[in-house]
């Protein structure tokens, strides 16, 4: 998979290094200026599938939800946070800066390849029980609004409205530095749970937050990221690309009063299953009481890993409230991709206001009002419960004011870790829900006593989400290669004789051709 | 659309057939009745009952005697709760759901005995399922009388608790 | 001096919504029961339920962590934190530029999945039922939600709550477009799920196998509860006030001058009034749906949204 896309980034480059006769940076600015529409798109093409495989975008994801999961956590994270990205970075590298931009088509291909990455993305992610795999998932998701955000900025760009073609682009590259925060933590406490249960599997886990305090509070930073809710990271870049996609509307076209509209919904379709995704994982994998032996068996993980995760939720909380600090830096980069930007896109430290567009949002104010309400609200409860009894109305049945109680079970026995919800049970609505769009398959399995066929044994339940586009698009071409290779193989008997008729045939083939054509 | 408006028709013919009120103050009422403020939620447990007591409660809450006009309302958990109101000798196997039910509740709670045989058993006093009536399991703070009691009466009770 | 009043409006609009908001749900379920021939009990009957359950004592479910003990809080601050920026009484507050109607949305729903967290941490079955439940309407609502506000935004260029209804008001022919009115049936749509109304969720329901947002809370009690009923209470009026804010900003204090701020909180009382009480009728003759007959009515309202924007583009 990966080798396929290097050989496709591998020809755009060498096509166009062709055309440049020199592999600098800037004799291949030169050359992208003159070349001609056919070969600078073919180029963009090549690179484009190239690098939208190295970023995990759909259909060449399929090697994402598999690789991720099965690295060592901290190198997870490390592709999930890094590597991706270059994908993101060919893309504008090429288009932008070398190829200088390029016709709308190229930039609504982006943009449609990101929507279905995003939407395809979380989807499967919504549906998966494996925590790595989850995230694995919506690192597709999160580049597929990046991928969005930097195919609506082509879009502006080629329609000349560069200032909105910045404040997309700084939308994306923002999300790329808030994805690779909330990622690398995600990854790290994923990790840190697989160290300490030996578990990947949601539906085995649980109860964490008692016996992983640590681990669960920086999960909990991270989820809250990544389903781009406030005092997470990734609501203000998801803010930027939604401001960037409303203001975009008005730019002139058909195409772009299509495309917008659309956008604008995939994300926010995006947005809501992402909170439904991330509120299984972390309530299920951490909330509510071990549904496993190895859970319940579960101690904190050691120092080393506790201060890596923590400096990864540093960063997911600085970014989330105090964007501004990275805008400048980013303003350079979006300023280095399309020479046409003029000023930075965002500005205000405390307050982000747009430039030339009526829209602010203040991250660090609703953070510190939050805080400062919830704070309010209990230290309210307390005064209001102190009241209570210095009144003493109620002296005559005075309980302590918190009581532990057992847990309502309607009255009947002990309930059980079998009777909580699983992440399997948690999405099951939805995948009704997208039931055509999924195709899962479930069995079930009814096995009856041998006294009786009324009488039931144990049912068993299986269900199974399988991804589509791996089944539709890749298990055919492998199949193909594979009845090519086999079809190959007669050839190759071992037959020395053979061998020595080939080379002969061969030669005597080229010959004849040489004769005929000179 | 037909629908809807036949509904609005009947709605408009039928109007009100809430009974008024009677007069307030039952006498009778178990000490500390004002801490509940005018506002009774009520859980309803079936300890053993013949259902009988069940449809006088539903008619208590329903739009003749209306018991929500005083206050009272009932609730899907006992942790929503401020009052039991429990029906029927408790039954062997409903005694220790009775009991649990009863901690559920958040202090300060009351416990209604509704009918005969939440008071004394009744006609299934000394059976072999039954424990004994609802005042041998948890603590019992108003009776109501009856086989099965009257809405009516029922409201009273209720409007003992709430002081409206 | 418009700064000032502004202020005041902010502090006003906070102090109308946490005090009315009870009054609210106590006049719609008076309605309700007139319709079906009951007296039913008086509009103040919310506060008194929430003066004496904040004398219960409070209840620590074994096994439940701080999640649960602090999603009340989180419940109401979010709220609260909405009802202060948004206009509902004036679009003069200096709070307007910190939050757009983007992290308006984003705000309630954060209340939501903070509910939805503390039903899975009960670990009971009917908690994480009631939040998977919650979650799946979520994640189709809030779609709907953001589209609904894409649409109105386009024609007046911006997502600020303040800008938006002052372009309302400079151009009240924009409220009959097609733009806005397919706007609105789409986010009334919404709004009546996420506050978790007929024929989405039965408020009144005791059956928990059929429960949505009651299964989540079942497990509160006493000043807990009072919380998560007061918040519930004021997302209903909060989101009702959006609606009527949005579609039919007449009456709200646009500058300074303390009788036009007076004069908004009557109108703002009558308006969600309105809107309630329609609620209400609206609840006596619908049955609730079937769960997954739900998200029908959902996609439903996603496709309205997406043609309000169309139209947007369209008919600009």
């Amino acid at each position: 998979m990966t080798h396929f896309g290097v050989v496709a980034i591998v020809i755009g480059l060498m096509l166009f290094i062709a055309h440049a006769s020199s592999d600098t940076f800037a004799s291949l600015r030169q050359a992208g200026a003159e070349l001609s529409p056919a070969v600078r798109s073919t180029i963009f093409l090549a690179v484009l599938v190239g690098f939208a495989s190295k970023a995990g975008a759909v259909p060449l994801h399929a090697w994402l939800p598999r690789a991720h999961p099965e690295a060592p956590s901290q190198v997870s994270a490390l592709m999930s946070a890094a590597m991706v990205n270059l994908g993101v970075y060919g893309i504008v590298r090429v288009g932008f800066d070398l190829l200088g931009g390029g016709p709308r088509w190229w930039w609504l291909l982006v943009l449609v390849v990101g929507a279905v990455s995003a939407v395809y993305g979380i989807l499967q992610a919504a549906m998966t029980s494996d925590l790595k795999r989850l995230l694995g998932y919506s690192t597709t998701e999160n580049l597929g609004l990046v991928l969005i955000g930097v195919g609506a900025a082509g879009v502006f760009a080629s329609a000349g409205a560069h200032v909105l073609a910045g404040l997309a682009l700084t939308a994306a590259l923002l999300h790329v530095i808030n994805h690779a925060a909330f990622k690398t933590l995600l990854f790290l406490s994923a990790g840190s749970v697989l160290h300490a249960t030996g578990l990947r599997d949601l539906d085995g886990l649980g109860g964490l937050r008692a016996r992983m305090p640590v681990t669960t509070g920086l999960f909990a930073v991270g989820a809250l990221a990544a389903s781009a809710l406030p005092l997470g990271n990734a609501f203000v870049s998801e803010w930027l690309l939604l401001q960037s996609l409303v203001h975009g509307l008005p730019v002139s076209g058909v195409a772009t009063a299509i495309t917008m509209p659309a956008a604008v919904a995939v994300v926010a379709l995006t947005a809501g299953l992402a909170v439904a995704t991330f509120v299984k994982a972390f309530g299920i994998g951490f909330l509510a009481r071990p549904r496993s032996s190895a859970a319940e068996r579960a101690t904190e993980s050691p120092v080393s890993m506790r201060v890596g995760m923590g400096l990864a939720a540093l960063a997911c909380v600085a970014l989330a409230v105090v964007p501004a600090m990275v805008m400048p830096g980013l303003a350079r980069a979006a300023g280095a991709a399309d020479s046409m930007l003029g000023e930075p896109a965002v500005r205000g430290a405390v307050t982000l206001r747009l430039a030339g567009f009526a829209g602010s949002l203040s991250p660090l104010l609703v953070t510190a009002a939050l805080l400062v309400g919830v704070a309010a609200v209990v230290a309210g409860l307390r005064l209001a419960t102190v009241r209570r009894t210095r009144h003493g109305r109620l002296t005559h049945r005075a309980r302590p004011t918190r009581r532990d109680a057992r847990l309502w079970d309607c009255g009947a026995g002990p309930l059980t870790a079998r009777m909580e919800y699983t992440a399997t049970s948690f999405a099951e609505p939805l995948q009704r829900v997208f039931d055509d769009v999924l195709e899962p398959e479930q069995d079930v399995d009814v096995t009856h006593l041998q006294e009786s066929r009324y009488l039931v044994d144990s049912i068993e339940y299986r269900r199974r989400v399988p991804d589509r586009i791996e089944r539709r698009l890749y298990q055919p071409l492998l199949a193909f290669a594979r009845a090519w290779g086999q079809a190959g193989r007669q050839l190759a008997t071992g037959s020395v004789h053979r061998y020595l008729g080939y080379g002969f045939y061969a030669v005597a083939g080229l010959l004849v051709v040489l004769a005929v054509t000179r | 659309m037909g629908v809807a408006r036949g509904l609005l028709r009947r709605i408009r013919a039928t109007g009100r057939i809430a009974e008024p009120a009677p007069a307030a103050a039952p006498e009778g009422l178990p000490e500390g009745v004002g801490d509940l403020a005018g506002s009774v939620q009520v859980r309803h447990v079936d300890a053993g009952s013949c259902n009988g007591c069940e449809i006088e409660i539903g008619q208590a809450f329903g739009p003749v005697y209306d018991a929500e006009r005083y206050g009272a309302r009932l609730v899907a958990s006992p942790r929503h709760a401020d009052a039991l109101l429990v029906t029927g000798p408790v039954t062997r196997n409903m005694a220790e759901p009775l009991r649990r039910t009863y901690e559920a509740v958040p202090g300060p709670k009351r416990v209604v005995a509704v009918g005969d045989c939440a008071r004394n058993c009744g006609v299934f006093a000394g059976a072999y399922g039954v424990v004994g009536a609802v005042g041998d399991v948890v603590p019992v703070d108003v009776e109501v009388p009856g086989c099965p009691p009257p809405p009516d009466a029922i409201v009273a009770a209720l409007r003992g608790l709430t002081g409206r | 001096m418009t700064g000032v009043t502004g202020a005041l409006g902010a502090v006003l609009q906070v102090a109308v919504i946490a005090v009315g908001s009870p009054y609210l749900v106590g006049a719609m379920r008076q309605v309700r029961a007139r319709l079906e021939g009951r007296a039913g009990p008086d509009v103040a009957q919310p506060w008194r339920d929430l003066r004496k359950l904040l004398r219960k004592e409070s209840l620590t479910p074994h096994g439940t962590s701080e999640v649960f003990r602090l999603t009340p809080a989180v419940l109401v601050a979010s709220t609260v934190l909405v009802a202060a920026v948004a206009p509902f009484l004036t679009t003069a507050s200096p709070l307007d530029p910190v939050a757009d109607l983007f992290a308006v949305v984003a705000l309630l729903t954060l209340g939501t999945v903070a509910l939805a967290l503390a039903g899975i941490d009960t670990g009971t079955a009917f908690g994480g039922m009631g939040a998977s439940r919650e979650m799946t309407i979520t994640a189709l609502v809030e779609p709907t939600l953001l589209v609904a506000i894409f649409a109105l935004s386009v024609p007046v260029g911006s997502t600020n709550l303040g800008a938006i209804v002052n372009s309302t008001l400079h151009d009240p022919a924009r409220v009959v477009s097609p733009v806005s009115l397919l706007a609105a049936v789409a986010l009334a749509v919404a709004i009546i799920a996420e506050t978790g109304r007929l024929p989405v969720d039965n408020p009144s329901t005791h059956l928990e196998l059929t429960m949505v947002h009651e299964a989540m809370v079942l497990e509160y009690a006493g000043p807990d509860l009072a919380l998560v009923e007061w918040a519930s209470a004021m997302r209903l009026t909060v989101f009702l006030g959006l609606l009527a804010n949005l579609f039919a900003p007449w009456g709200i204090a646009t500058g300074s001058g303390l009788a036009g701020l007076v004069l908004a909180v009557i109108v703002f009382a009558v308006k969600v009034g309105l809107l309630g009480l329609l609620l209400a009728v609206g609840e006596v003759f619908l049955a609730k749906l079937r769960l997954f007959r739900v998200p029908e009515l959902l996609a439903g309202s996603f496709l309205l949204a997406l043609l309000a924007v169309a139209a947007s583009f369209f008919l600009a």
